[in-house]
Formats: structure tokens, C-alpha cells, sequence
């Protein structure tokens, strides 16, 4: 008996031809001459910047003249992974890299840090997103596997919490008063300004802010609270639409919000920005890209990171290509994701500690508060 | 005399109440139909209406973007087409052969009804434990990376006992008249089995084959725990590549701020059903070509 030609796998083979022919067909249908013909993305979203004259040149289709390298024809693959923070940006330049360099493949995996340095530590992952420095022990396990990491800080993560013009009393909130007003065991209970702080009038209190969805959610409930998620559940409305929330806050006289940093230039008609007070230092400071690089506005701004394996570099091309179209078209797409982009000799400095492979970490001994300068200024 | 009429009124009352008792039950049993259906067709109204503004050539030609007007679903929808394939080559064969040895061949004792009673209770073992075993087992122990492969493999295991116990399901359905007449002509047990059980099972087994495969095509937490949460931006050429799937992509969109991903993650599921009708109207057409074999 012949076991091969029966029906019975004739049958089974015929479902998995099926199968896989469904799949060759979608694959010829998936011709790259298919030229997209999709509307431009909407203005609110693509002009939030620090800078107004980079803001006009943050367009979805960034410059390809100053980027030499996709002249040559790149290949090989390049897998990120790590953080969920850092993952829009390293998605956006991931997106922006493969159209030019359409024989790289490049895919992005948001795992978490930790997961992302275990990843790259493990040879698994070209290039790690962390929204943290690396750990001393993080670097032991990558040394074990003779893989050495390039840090290459990518953007500031910075929220700016805002007020109704009319309102003349919350010009400096401590993070103490931040977490009475945001936090969990407030939901029902602190409803009126005067609860905050006795000094304060008797205006109720409106809240706006962002959804659970979002990084600006995690963030600042790490920042204010110190355990990310932790947050009232009463707020008077909780969008992504950052529009709305400055409308909102701009409508009530009790209003405050917060949202990212980089859209807060946008909004300053509608809205004023509060004061945080830094816990070091007890000074007010308002939110600006200035005070986010000296490191002053503290707790609500953090550099965050991509590490790149430096043994990689030589023999892979397309990592370090990668790497510079990063640092080349960071000030344009960082703040478009909502982030606030580092100094432009940053990147420079960035770009010199790649091309000389500088490996190790300048920012996983620096104390919380360090002005942030001084810790870029190490770079150099 | 009295007692007639009393009686009759007394049948009378009973059958009017046991008419509508039935009666009854036959509406509770269209209301039950009615919400189904009802759910069903808001769950295709509303995914269809947020959705077919997206849905367009460009949408299945373009990869993932940070603008939503401009993302697509292609590396998804090849990511989905692969990893179906492979677990499809996984699961049937091995899913359909265990079934057979266990029906067909396995002595009834208590080795084997250890492995019964297990294989039933793996069916419902909640997916994301298959995906920490995908996790430990293939990503990290056999060293595939989060690729094609481990996520075939993966979700072949999460799906094997589903296609055991309705492939078990569909033989025993077969009269055991069969197996001792084909014997009795001559026939191996083997070839009883080939020629004439499984033919006849066929059917009911591709039904339970099917409900596997439209169960895998929608999972995503097992592939999320092997970390297959990927923005990917090529088409996988190969089984170690790495991944993403429709219903992944579909959840990164939901789970993003601007309102566009919305409607990108509804024509997302717009593809997925297209994709999982396509399988569902492949197994029927081979359904009715071993219906119509049945020679008795």
C-alpha cells in the first residue's frame, strides 16, 4: 500500500496549499508600485515642537538629501526592542528608515526596558529602547556574551501641567500638591481648591488629563505618585485629545490638566503653565525645553534612551546607518511623537561617541536631579 | 355525571397551560436566537462602519505608521498568513493522528485514559500559559527567537487538543459496523481505518479543524507573552524572521492616543474577518466533497 498517494494526504496537502497559496497570492498582491495615496496627517499633529522654525520642518517625510548613507543599498536586519516610552520614536525612525532603505528590515517590539537590555544583552536584539540607563548588572550579563553597549540618549520625556488663565492662585505646586489633586486617594474626596492648599480660594476643582492609554499617563503617576498607574478615577474628562483638555482647562476657572511637554507652546493662548517645584531644590521652576536640559524641572522630565551594540557596528552597516538617521532626524520627529528633542549637540555628540564607539553608560551613576547638562556635557 | 365536565375542564386547563408552556419556550428560544444574531450583526455594523473608511488597497499595502491615515496592515496580514500556514502543517497532522491512534487503535486503560482526561483539560487551559510555555519552551530553550516558527509552534500546541477531541468526536460518530465489515473483507486495521472511518469522519473532523484554526488566527496574548508585540516593517521571507499578527496589530492601534487608529484597528478587523470567512469557506467546500463520497 501506498501511503503517499492516498487520498487522505492528498487532502491534507491540498488544505495547506490552500493555505499557503492564499498566502503567495497576498504576496503578490503586496506590490511595492502601489503608491500610497493617504491624505497628510492632520496639522495638530505634526507641528507640536519647542522650536517654531523646526515645528514648520517636521514634516512625515523627512529630507532625504542629508541622509548619504541611503545612497548606498543597505541590507540585513534590525531588531529594537524595550521600552513601550521609547517605542513611537524608535517606531516613527524605524517607519522613516525603511522606506529609504526598503532592503533593511526593521522591526520594533515594545517588551519593556528590562526586557529589551535582556533581549539585546542575549544577541537577540540589535538595538535596545530604554526608558531608563542601563544597570550596572544589566551591563555584567551583556559582558558575559562579549556584547558591549553604545548609550545614546534620544529625547527628554517631559509633561507640563497647566491652568485656566483666570486662575491666580496655582502659580507653583509642590509634587505634594500635585499628588493631593491627581492621586488615588483623592477620588471623591479633594473637590475643591481650598483642599490643596488652605491658602487657596474656594473654587471647585476640574480635572483633565490623559487616559490610562497613554505614556504621559504612566509617567506622571511615577513622577507624582511614585507608582506608575496610580491616579483618581474621578476626573472630569480624560482624553487623548490634547486640544480638548486645554479647551477644558481653559474653560473652567477651577481647570487643571496636564499633557506632554512638547505641545504646550501650542496651547499657551488657552492656558497657563504651573510651576513645579523641584524637591531638591524647593525652586519653583517653569516648564520650558531650557529648564528641562539644565535639569531643573524636576520630577517631570527624564532623558530617555536607545543602546546600540557596539561590536555590531563594523560588520553591519545598517546598524550604524540606522543609528545616524536616528541622531539626524531626531529634532524633527522626537517632538512630533510628543517628546521634547535633546539640544542639537547632543545628537553631534551622540553621532562622535558612535563613530568612535564609546561603549559603557555616562548617565546609569548620575543621582536623580543632576542637572541634565552637565551629565550631556559628559558625552562630548 | 358531575365529575365529567370537571375533569374536562380540569384536561382543558392543563392543556391550555402545557400549550403555553410551549409556546413559551419557543419564544424564550427565538429571544436567545434573536440576542445572538442581534449581537453578532452590531459587532459587524459597527466594526464595518468605523472601519471601511480606512479599509482600502492602500490600507493592505502599507506597513505600520506613527500617522494613522497612512498605516497599513501589509507586514500584519503576512505575519497572520504565515504563522496560520505553519501552525495549520503543526497542528492537523499531529492533531488528526493523535486523534486516530487514541479512537482507533489505543487499548482502553488507565495509561490511556490519563492521557484522555489531560487532553480535555488542555483545551481549557487559558491561552496565555501556552504562551509562557511558547515562551520558556521555544523562544528561549530551542533558541527560535520570537519568530514565525515559535509562534507556529506555539499556537499549535494551544490548539491541538481542540482538534484531538473533535477529530475523536467525528470518529467515534462512525458506526463500529464499519470497522467489522471492512475487517471481515480482508482489510488491516489500518486500512478499515483509512478506507473507510476516516473518509466518513472527515466532515466533523475539518469542522473541528476549523474552530481551531478561526480560535488561533484570533489569539494574541500567547504571541504577545513570546513577544510578538512588534511594529515590523518587511514581509517575513522566511520562518525565523520575526513577526507580527492582525490581531497584535489591531491592539497596538487600539491602545494608541489618536483617534485615527481607531478606525484603523476596525478595518484591521475587517481583514481578519476576511481572512478567517476565506478558511471557514474551505473547509465547507471540502466538507461537501467528503459528504457527497459517503457511499452509504
Amino acid at each position: 500500500m501506498k501511503i503517499t498517494g492516498t487520498k487522505l494526504f492528498s487532502i491534507l496537502g491540498l488544505f495547506a496549499a490552500l493555505l499557503m497559496a492564499t498566502l503567495l497570492v497576498s504576496c503578490g498582491g503586496s506590490d511595492p508600485t502601489a503608491t500610497p495615496t493617504r491624505t497628510p496627517a492632520s496639522p495638530t499633529f505634526t507641528t507640536p515642537a519647542m522650536e517654531p522654525t523646526q515645528a514648520m520642518e517636521a514634516t512625515s517625510t523627512p529630507d532625504s538629501a542629508n541622509t548619504e548613507s541611503s545612497m548606498e543599498s543597505l541590507s540585513g536586519t534590525i531588531a529594537i526592542a524595550g521600552s513601550s516610552t521609547v517605542f513611537p520614536i524608535s517606531e516613527a525612525m524605524a517607519e522613516e528608515f525603511s522606506k529609504q532603505n526598503s532592503g533593511v528590515r526593521v522591526n520594533v517590539a515594545s517588551t519593556g526596558t528590562g526586557a529589551g537590555f535582556r533581549a539585546i544583552c542575549a544577541g537577540e536584539a540589535q538595538v535596545s529602547n530604554a526608558s531608563r540607563p542601563v544597570k550596572q548588572s544589566e551591563l555584567d550579563t551583556c559582558a558575559e556574551n562579549d556584547i558591549e553597549l553604545i548609550e545614546i540618549p534620544v529625547a527628554f520625556d517631559a509633561l507640563s501641567v497647566v491652568v485656566s488663565p483666570n486662575n491666580d492662585w496655582a502659580e507653583c505646586l509642590s509634587v505634594e500638591d500635585l499628588a493631593t489633586i491627581f492621586g488615588p486617594d483623592s477620588h471623591g474626596v479633594v473637590t475643591n481648591w481650598n483642599q490643596v492648599n488652605p491658602d487657596f480660594p474656594d473654587v471647585g476643582l476640574r480635572l483633565y488629563g490623559p487616559t490610562t492609554a497613554s505614556g504621559t499617563f504612566d509617567y506622571f503617576t511615577e513622577a507624582i505618585m511614585g507608582e506608575g498607574g496610580a491616579h483618581r478615577g474621578d476626573m472630569d474628562l480624560a482624553t487623548e485629545d490634547d486640544p480638548l483638555i486645554a479647551q477644558g482647562v481653559n474653560g473652567t476657572r477651577g481647570g487643571i490638566g496636564y499633557f506632554g511637554l512638547a505641545y504646550l507652546a501650542q496651547y499657551s493662548s488657552l492656558v497657563n503653565a504651573v510651576s513645579v517645584e523641584n524637591p531638591q531644590t524647593g525652586e519653583c521652576v517653569q516648564p520650558s525645553s531650557e529648564a528641562v536640559e539644565s535639569g531643573t524641572y524636576q520630577p517631570l522630565a527624564r532623558p530617555i534612551f536607545i543602546y546600540v551594540r557596539a561590536d555590531l557596528l563594523d560588520e553591519n552597516p545598517e546598524v550604524e546607518a540606522f543609528v545616524e538617521f536616528y541622531m539626524e532626524e531626531a529634532t524633527a520627529l522626537v517632538p512630533e511623537v510628543g517628546y521634547v528633542a535633546l539640544p542639537q549637540e547632543a545628537y553631534d555628540w551622540n553621532l562622535g561617541r558612535l563613530a568612535s564607539r564609546t561603549t559603557g553608560s555616562v548617565f546609569k551613576d548620575v543621582a536623580p536631579g543632576t542637572p541634565l547638562n552637565t551629565v550631556l556635557d559628559r558625552l562630548q | 355525571m358531575t365529575s365529567i365536565p370537571f375533569r374536562g375542564r380540569k384536561a382543558s386547563r392543563n392543556r391550555q397551560f402545557r400549550k403555553a408552556t410551549s409556546g413559551g419556550f419557543v419564544a424564550l428560544g427565538i429571544m436567545a436566537t434573536a440576542f445572538g444574531v442581534f449581537a453578532v450583526g452590531l459587532l459587524l455594523y459597527s466594526v464595518a462602519n468605523d472601519g471601511i473608511g480606512v479599509f482600502d488597497w492602500d490600507f493592505l499595502t502599507s506597513f505600520p505608521s506613527r500617522i494613522p491615515e497612512e498605516a497599513g496592515i501589509k507586514s500584519a496580514l503576512m505575519g497572520t498568513l504565515w504563522v496560520m500556514g505553519f501552525t495549520t502543517l503543526f497542528a492537523v497532522p499531529v492533531g488528526i493522528g493523535a486523534a486516530i491512534y487514541l479512537e482507533e487503535f489505543a487499548g482502553k486503560n488507565l495509561f490511556t485514559k490519563i492521557i484522555e482526561s489531560n487532553i480535555n483539560n488542555l483545551a481549557g487551559v487559558p491561552s496565555v500559559v501556552y504562551g509562557l510555555l511558547g515562551l520558556a519552551f521555544f523562544v528561549y530553550w530551542a533558541n527560535l527567537g520570537p519568530s514565525i516558527i515559535a509562534g507556529s509552534l506555539t499556537l499549535a500546541l494551544l490548539i491541538l487538543p481542540i482538534i484531538i477531541v473533535a477529530a475523536r468526536e467525528g470518529l467515534r460518530a462512525v458506526p463500529p459496523s464499519i470497522r467489522e465489515a471492512a475487517i471481515a473483507l480482508g482489510a488491516t486495521k489500518w486500512q478499515s481505518v483509512r478506507f473507510q472511518v476516516l473518509p466518513v469522519a472527515m466532515p466533523s473532523v475539518l469542522t473541528g479543524v476549523i474552530l481551531a484554526l478561526a480560535r488561533a488566527i484570533g489569539e494574541t496574548a500567547p504571541l504577545i507573552a513570546i513577544g510578538a508585540f512588534t511594529s515590523v516593517f518587511f514581509i517575513p521571507t522566511s520562518p525565523t524572521d520575526a513577526f507580527t499578527v492582525i490581531p497584535i496589530q489591531v491592539y497596538s492601534w487600539i491602545t494608541r492616543p489618536l483617534p485615527g487608529y481607531q478606525e484603523d484597528a476596525a478595518a484591521g478587523m475587517i481583514v481578519l474577518l476576511i481572512v478567517l470567512l476565506s478558511m471557514s469557506s474551505i473547509a465547507v467546500a471540502l466538507r461537501h466533497v467528503f459528504a457527497r463520497r459517503r457511499m452509504w
